[in-house]
């Protein structure tokens, strides 16, 4: 078990490591921001000036190192618009984005495994073809659209529900909801076709003939059986809950990494834009690596016969 | 290969009318979607960037106080809206369609030389594809979109180039399960360059799994070019596009719902179709493939010999 931590802790540290590589090399594609951050008739000592504050005359190699120090000091200068230090700025965006985050993935999971166990035990009926239908609708939705008709809907026509802000706990509802709708077609898929195939298999027939009452059967061994892959698909998700939050945070009004990312991206602030992504990778890696935990904890084939992939 | 479809298990498996006919349904009203595209500055009743400030925000014809010359109303500037979506059909499958298609020609190479050869290669391919899917595509298309900058053709090719993994996973996970087979060993040992034997038998074999995988991402390719519209970093006004025209709806959304409704719509009912007819044509070719194009899994009663073919995959490989 330690070996398996060892090895996927390793794997984030690679992973991460390429994700801060790409993100340098992206940004740095164009040469250099100077232009975008200076207006047209600048002076060429002015451009000298922060070309050199920015450290934009040294070789790529030496920019890269340099970089690459600061992340691992958790460092990353200050931002080019604001003058504060980045890190302070992202971590202090991070919370809200975890609140939402977090609570969208317990949302799906409840929701998600809930349905496709249901479509499961009713597989062919109409339980689990108007739930096929919902799914399929669902997975074709843009999540931004999703969001504006829930705003026109509860916000503007019913009235109940905030449509921007971060005031009181009902202003996560409808951005919490447009995510967990996005994830569930993902959720409730996994869980079906997992949930069909340890009913199918022997050791469920054995405890039928065994005389289990259905009910046992299902929650306590089927379902525990069937979990392992809903996690993964959970975790492996969490990259797509990233790229809708940032849209969500933007539409309701919402503090957070994602909206801050946007905004960093537009005024071409790149410290910021850097650390910004560095914290979604991040939250993504630690996603997947609790995953992987989780799943070790639930199979035990895997956690020890090291057959993982 | 031979046999493999007309087997028992898979004449079971055969496309239930329902579902075809839903897949069907996809397709053409996909292919109605090319045609206004294609044909959009004929069918447009109007001009898409030109509007009149005398007619701006006008309901649609319905509507209490709308006009038969505007069907679906105007926007801010007096624009036509159904000649935006029209206009708009154009970004969408043309920016659709290309994106899936460079990402293809980055993406299947890579994953028929990753798979096959094996070895160091494909473990450092490996290593970079994970790192790839743990960077959220719409999110590396973003900063693409923001250091590149932003226009449709600019979108196309920031997409095609991020969405390449996809591909390599699929195609990878495909050759490594097909060079084991016993045609392949047999073009080998005919002593067949590995070009060959890549181009002409493993290729064939991945062929329907590349089909199908490629009618998914251009559902998922015209999301996220509407995807970066919406948030300014794709098509530009004045240019149509449904992202775009959403983005200026949202500001609107208080009075004029119709702004929000029709271009979120028209995305809905593109990607919908394309994403019946990707389904239907998966679980007739290529039915080891589950409903998001990830290889493995797969459905009700495919998802046992499928799950039993991946797992004899690893052991295969790792044996070889």
């Amino acid at each position: 078990m330690i070996r398996y931590v060892l090895r996927h802790i390793l794997q984030m540290v690679v992973t991460v490591w390429g994700v801060v590589t790409i993100t340098f090399l992206v940004l740095r594609i164009t040469g250099n921001p100077v232009d975008a951050l200076l207006s047209p008739n600048a002076t060429a000592q002015q451009r000298r000036q922060l070309i050199r504050e920015l450290g934009l005359d040294q070789s790529v190699f030496v920019q890269y190192g340099r970089f690459l120090e600061q992340v691992v000091q958790g460092q990353f200068g200050r931002s080019i618009i604001a003058g504060t230090p980045v890190a302070h700025t992202v971590f202090a965006e991070l919370r809200p984005s975890l609140e939402l985050v977090g609570l969208t993935l317990a949302a799906s999971a409840v929701l998600g495994v809930a349905g496709g166990v249901l479509a499961a035990v009713r597989a062919g009926g109409w339980v689990d073809r108007a739930i096929a239908t919902v799914m399929v609708i669902a997975q074709a939705m843009p999540s931004y659209w999703f969001a504006l008709l829930l705003i026109l809907v509860f916000a503007v026509h019913l009235a109940v529900l905030p449509a921007t802000g971060m005031q009181g706990a009902s202003s996560i509802v409808l951005p919490c909801a447009t995510l967990t709708f996005a994830l569930l077609p993902y959720v409730l898929r996994i869980t079906r076709s997992s949930m069909l195939e340890v009913l199918g298999s022997d050791f469920i027939r054995f405890h039928r003939a065994k005389g289990l009452p259905a009910r046992s059967i299902l929650f306590r061994h089927a379902l525990r059986s069937s979990l392992a892959p809903v996690v993964a698909m959970l975790g492996l998700q969490t990259g797509l809950l990233m790229s809708g939050m940032v849209v969500v945070e933007q539409i309701f009004g919402r503090a957070g990494v994602g909206s801050l990312l946007v905004s960093s991206i537009l005024s071409r602030d790149y410290p910021v834009v850097q650390a910004a992504v560095l914290a979604i990778a991040v939250i993504v890696v630690l996603a997947n690596l609790l995953a992987d935990l989780a799943i070790a904890l639930l199979d035990p084939r895997v956690r020890l016969g090291g057959a993982s992939s | 290969m031979p046999g493999r479809r007309s087997s028992g298990v898979h004449r079971h498996l055969r496309v239930p009318p329902r579902g075809s006919r839903l897949a069907v349904a996809g397709g053409v009203l996909f292919a109605l979607i090319i045609v206004v595209a294609i044909f959009a500055p004929e069918l447009a009743p109007d001009n898409p960037v030109g509007g009149a400030l005398s007619l701006t925000l006008q309901p649609p014809a319905w509507m209490h106080g709308g006009s038969a010359a505007h069907l679906l109303g105007t926007d801010e500037l007096g624009r036509d809206e159904l000649s935006r979506l029209i206009f708009g059909a154009r970004v969408s499958v043309s920016v659709g369609v290309g994106a899936a298609l460079v990402a293809s020609v980055v993406g299947v190479p890579l994953g028929l030389v990753s798979g096959y050869l094996g070895g160091r290669f494909d473990a450092a391919v490996g290593v970079v594809l994970n790192i790839f899917l743990a960077f959220p595509f719409l999110l590396l298309a973003l900063l693409a979109a923001a250091v590149v900058g932003p226009g449709a053709s600019n979108t196309l090719l920031i997409l095609g180039i991020a969405g390449w993994p996809v591909y390599t996973r699929v195609v990878r996970a495909e050759v490594l399960s097909i060079r084991e087979h016993l045609y392949v060993e047999i073009a080998r040992t005919m002593g067949f360059s590995r070009l060959r034997v890549l181009a002409r038998h493993v290729f064939p074999s991945v062929w329907p799994t590349f089909v199908v995988l490629s009618s998914l991402q251009v559902g998922q390719m015209i999301l996220s070019e509407s995807f970066l519209s919406f948030l300014g970093l794709g098509v530009q006004p004045p240019q149509p596009s449904w992202g775009n025209m959403l983005a200026d709806g949202q500001n609107l959304i208080y009075s004029q719902w119709w702004l929000t409704v029709f271009p979120g719509a028209a995305i809905l009912l593109t990607v919908l179709s394309v994403n019946l007819m990707a389904d239907g044509l998966r679980r007739r070719i290529a039915p080891q493939l589950d409903a998001t194009g990830s290889p493995q899994g797969g459905r009700l009663r495919s998802s046992r010999p499928s799950k039993a073919a991946a797992t004899g995959r690893t052991q295969s490989s790792t044996a070889g």
